[in-house]
């Protein structure tokens, strides 16, 4: 056991130890020393250094430990399919050196900028020689491998923003999420999840909120006014729950808008109910209507009714749960959400329940 | 809508990197019996000029997406999620002159790209444009004598009709073999 450490300690010290002033191990052991004293300058008991120099000592950290990896790389080269690795590690360390580090991360910046500045560093050696300074490359080959290579690292560069802008379209259309990808040539194919309806599910809870307000308490004949003005106005109504649900976004969670707002069409469908000795029965429908598989998109709905009951106010009762068509032309795509929760068959029987009124 | 859920464009990848080969390996035959170059000469200038015109593809796209109005936008998000157009364009009339388009100034990208190769790898090249100044009598000659850019543009043509059919062909059979 002690033979065994005691080789691998002499092979690591054996590759570590410099073997000239001008190689690769003396930048490891400077960004090393450089490390080393910025963690003693930050520690307020031993010396009252200002934050700037820990800051600093840790650059040149960063910095001499860039040019030992840049410089290892180059002279024992990772070789994949014959193309050396080497500058697109000495890139990474170099994009987390600039974007990611300390208290600003930029993940987005560091990974969009990586192919070029990695391509930047591959380029370097052909252009300068520390004889002769700068010159372009006169060698034919290594002419045109540089022409290639820059142009492979803007086609990763345009992949990588390309899957920047896709998150970004699901992140500002998160109705797209409900719809899976199904049959594209882009990304790849996923199972929906449950919260793959929230936006959706969102929406019907704030008409079913609106419904509330603007009924509770209110004479049959205000319903009826109110109710036939949301047949009669559905972009009315869908502005002032999206709006409402966009000023709590705002306001609350501090988050940009979504952008998907008129992808949703607002139906509420009032008929007479079928199970109940309640007046009314009010649905309340979320259809997706932007990009979509199929001609009908998916459809968030619940089901409320209206109960004037002896005091000749409204009272509004939401028996169901919120349900999920994938597919609203066929009843059994119903996707009932929220586990443990018994699904209310009666609810259930008057899935397309005709609308009137 | 999961927060923290990256949607990866990997068959955006895959296929791009597979049409890219095809038409390197296509084009690079037609330039090398045309030109009369090397195989690996050939190769690599149908491969930059392929590079070129994909890139600039890309950015073109890239840069304008911010600005598409909501219509084209829908367009663009159902066919890059869905491979479907829904929306109020008229998708018989766009693809068709989005296709012809395309192919049109992916011709006119690939002749300046293989224009500048040519003056920057200046060696083993296609046959160099000769010197017309120097016939100085017969017109005829010298019309004859600058036919090799316009030899150049009718070799693309044929290396892209020949690399566009079989991308085309290529996505056929995929939209048959996804409906299986």
């Amino acid at each position: 056991m002690k033979i065994l450490l005691q080789s691998f300690w002499q092979s690591l010290w054996g590759m570590l130890r410099p073997t000239s002033f001008y190689s690769w191990q003396t930048s490891l052991w400077m960004s090393l020393l450089a490390w080393l004293l910025a963690q003693v300058a930050r520690s307020p008991d031993q010396v009252k250094a200002p934050i700037a120099v820990h800051d600093i000592l840790t650059s040149f950290s960063w910095m001499f430990l860039i040019l030992a990896v840049g410089w290892l790389t180059a002279v024992q080269p990772v070789k994949l399919l014959g193309q050396n690795l080497g500058p697109w590690i000495t890139g990474a360390l170099v994009c987390l050196f600039l974007f990611a580090r300390g208290d600003y991360v930029l993940p987005k910046a560091a990974i969009m900028t990586w192919p070029m500045i990695s391509a930047a560093i591959a380029a370097f050696p052909e252009f300068v020689d520390i004889e002769r300074g700068f010159s372009v490359p006169s060698k034919l080959r290594v002419r045109q491998n540089l022409c290639i290579m820059l142009l492979v690292n803007l086609l990763l560069t345009s992949w990588i923003t390309f899957g920047f802008r896709i998150n970004g379209w699901l992140i500002d259309y998160p109705g797209l999420w409900g719809e899976g990808f199904n049959g594209s040539y882009f990304v790849m194919q996923r199972p929906r999840e449950d919260r793959d309806f929230n936006r959706g599910r969102n929406i019907v809870q704030e008409m079913e909120q609106q419904l509330k307000q603007n009924t509770t308490f209110k004479v049959q004949s205000e319903v009826e006014r109110w109710l036939l003005d949301n047949q009669n106005d559905p972009l009315i109504f869908r502005d002032s729950v999206m709006n409402t649900l966009a000023t709590r976004r705002t306001d609350e969670d501090d988050l940009p808008r979504f952008q998907d707002d008129s992808f949703w069409q607002l139906e509420t469908i009032v008929s007479e109910p079928t199970y109940n000795e309640a007046d009314y029965q009010v649905e309340l429908r979320a259809r997706w209507i932007g990009p979509r598989v199929k001609e009908a998109g998916h459809m968030v709905k619940r089901t409320c009714v209206i109960d004037f009951g002896s005091s000749k106010r409204a009272s509004i009762n939401c028996p169901g749960n919120i349900i999920v068509f994938t597919n609203p032309n066929d009843p059994d795509s119903a996707i009932i959400p929220g586990e443990g929760q018994a699904v209310d068959e009666d609810v259930m029987k008057d899935i397309e329940a005709a609308p009137t009124l | 809508m999961p927060t923290l859920e990256l949607v990866l464009p990997l068959r955006a990848i895959v296929l791009q990197a597979l049409f890219l080969t095809v038409a390197v390996a296509i084009e690079a035959v037609v330039f090398q019996r045309q030109f009369g170059i090397s195989k690996s000469g050939s190769v690599i200038y149908s491969f930059a000029v392929n590079l070129v015109s994909t890139v600039i593809g890309w950015s073109i796209f890239l840069a304008v997406e911010p600005f598409l109005p909501d219509d084209w936008r829908m367009a663009a998000m159902s066919f890059v999620f869905f491979n479907q157009v829904f929306g109020n364009l008229d998708i018989s009339v766009i693809a068709p002159v989005l296709a012809f388009c395309t192919f049109l100034g992916t011709l006119f990208l690939e002749l300046q790209a293989m224009n500048f190769f040519i003056r920057i790898w200046s060696p083993e090249t296609p046959p160099q444009q000769h010197d017309t100044t120097r016939i100085k009598f017969d017109r005829l000659s010298r019309y004859r004598s600058s036919e090799t850019s316009r030899y150049r543009s009718s070799a693309l043509l044929r290396a892209n009709g020949y690399s566009y059919g079989a991308i085309l062909l290529m996505l056929l059979v995929l939209q048959r073999a996804s409906f299986l």
